[in-house]
């Protein structure tokens, strides 16, 4: 079961070490992942806010919605990625590149190196980020081979380039090894992980990675939550 | 190669003197200070050249002495040679993991640091040593691994922070079967603690779990 949190229903500093938030609408969600230190001391988000703007905030609780992990992850575990998740924004918050595939073979990341390797035209979103992070500690929560492409999120991806070009305009430092124009050979051809698919997939991990379909379904759920304004109806 | 040190300074020496290495630059011996009370002197002695610079030590042998606070004879605890340049490297970085090492199992029986704070000290060496292209080092570390000596979440922090590269790592393998084993000797559920790390397809689980346990 999954069960959304408003905050002023249950307050980020009832995050356990780790747990995941949501926000947007209809057009537009996004995914970060919440660690602290410990029950009652400061919350953070990490996300990957775009193009090398990997970000550690203290979550508006306007905009956020968020859900506990304490049933999924032991608590050893959540004291784990909350630890190494911060080491991963210390050393790449200004380097991670933003970008639309998503691969189930590990080209993402050379198995030696680390994430500032990846690749500058695959680069990652802000679904693909939380769940490389869980993944590359062996927590694969996704079955990306059974992913399919959706009509839907070709649109999205077309928008997602044109807002590439627009921030190129305005943050060319952030783009001089980075070729907006070759994202565009992505759209239609990557699969697209929905922000709301990659929370239910990590809510809902159990060892195994989840199949599209499964993650569709549970996505659809999590979304109705946060669409619905009122959070903390679970399904 | 590192001498046996006195017990009660190994962790100390290990912990310390290769991090002095830096420090090498200028005239020899140089004498370094631990702890407070009683105070252990280090002095660090570098001769030798075997051809390879490292830090401005020249290479090639590095004696370390250690003094108790009321003795004037120094005792030599350790003693790093090689016969080239290349193991010299080694042994400095195998010295260097293994006073990482102590310090992180000393942290962890202390329990002066949180369980979140031991992981951060942790993945600072971790990560540190991927950024840089260092595989030798966490291969190091990996090897040398001992989970009896730290906490559980530590064991299985090491295998997950390195997972990424197991394949490139020898000794992912073998540190996971030391880990394996004493979370199953403690009557821990491994199998749960060690989720996604191992599965019932992977070689090492087919070929080896009955020689672990």
């Amino acid at each position: 079961m999954i069960r959304l949190y408003a905050p002023h229903i249950r307050p980020f500093s009832d995050v356990s070490y780790f747990g995941v938030v949501i926000s947007g609408d209809a057009d537009q969600r996004h995914i970060g992942l919440l660690c602290n230190s410990g029950k009652n001391n400061e919350t953070h988000v990490i996300h990957l806010a775009f193009h090398f703007r990997l970000l550690r905030e203290v979550p508006d609780p306007l905009d956020y919605y968020w859900f506990d992990c304490s049933d999924v992850f032991d608590e050893d575990d959540r004291i784990y990625m909350a630890s190494w998740l911060i080491k991963v924004w210390e050393k790449y918050k200004d380097s991670m590149p933003y970008g639309l595939p998503y691969s189930s073979d590990h080209s993402l990341f050379d198995e030696s190196k680390s994430f500032s390797d990846v690749s500058q035209v695959d680069g990652l979103t802000c679904a693909t980020f939380a769940l490389s992070v869980l993944k590359l500690s062996g927590f694969d929560a996704l079955n990306l081979d059974s992913w399919e492409l959706r009509e839907s999120d070709v649109v999205w991806q077309k928008k997602i380039v044109s807002m590439l070009y627009e921030d190129r305009r305005r943050h060319p430092e952030y783009y001089r090894d980075y070729p907006v124009e070759d994202q565009e050979a992505n759209v239609g051809v990557a699969v697209r992980i929905r922000p709301e698919e990659a929370a239910a997939a990590i809510h809902s991990y159990s060892g195994e990675p989840m199949h599209f379909h499964k993650a569709s379904e549970l996505g659809a759920c999590v979304l109705s939550q946060l669409l619905s304004s009122t959070g903390g109806i679970a399904c | 190669m590192l001498k046996s040190a006195p017990a009660k300074y190994r962790d100390v020496v290990r912990s310390h003197t290769l991090a002095r290495i830096g420090d090498c630059h200028g005239d020899f011996p140089k004498q370094y200070e631990y702890g407070e009370s009683p105070t252990i002197l280090f002095s660090i002695v570098s001769s030798g050249v075997v051809g390879r610079d490292l830090h401005g030590c020249g290479g090639g042998l590095l004696r370390v002495y250690v003094l108790g606070s009321n003795s004037s004879a120094p005792a030599e605890v350790a003693l790093l040679e090689a016969n080239s340049s290349t193991g010299f490297v080694d042994a400095v970085t195998r010295t260097d993991v293994s006073g990482f090492l102590a310090e992180l199992y000393f942290k962890s029986r202390s329990g002066v640091d949180s369980k979140f704070s031991l992981l951060s000290f942790l993945f600072d060496r971790i990560e540190g040593a991927f950024f840089n292209r260092d595989l030798q080092r966490v291969e190091a570390l990996l090897d040398e691994f001992d989970p009896t000596r730290t906490l559980d979440i530590v064991s299985v922090s090491v295998l997950r922070s390195t997972f990424r590269a197991k394949n490139r790592l020898k000794s992912w393998d073998g540190c996971l079967a030391r880990v394996i084993k004493h979370l199953n000797d403690s009557g821990k559920d491994w199998k749960r603690q060690l989720r996604g790390l191992v599965g019932s397809h992977d070689t090492f689980v087919r070929t080896s779990y009955s020689t672990v346990l």
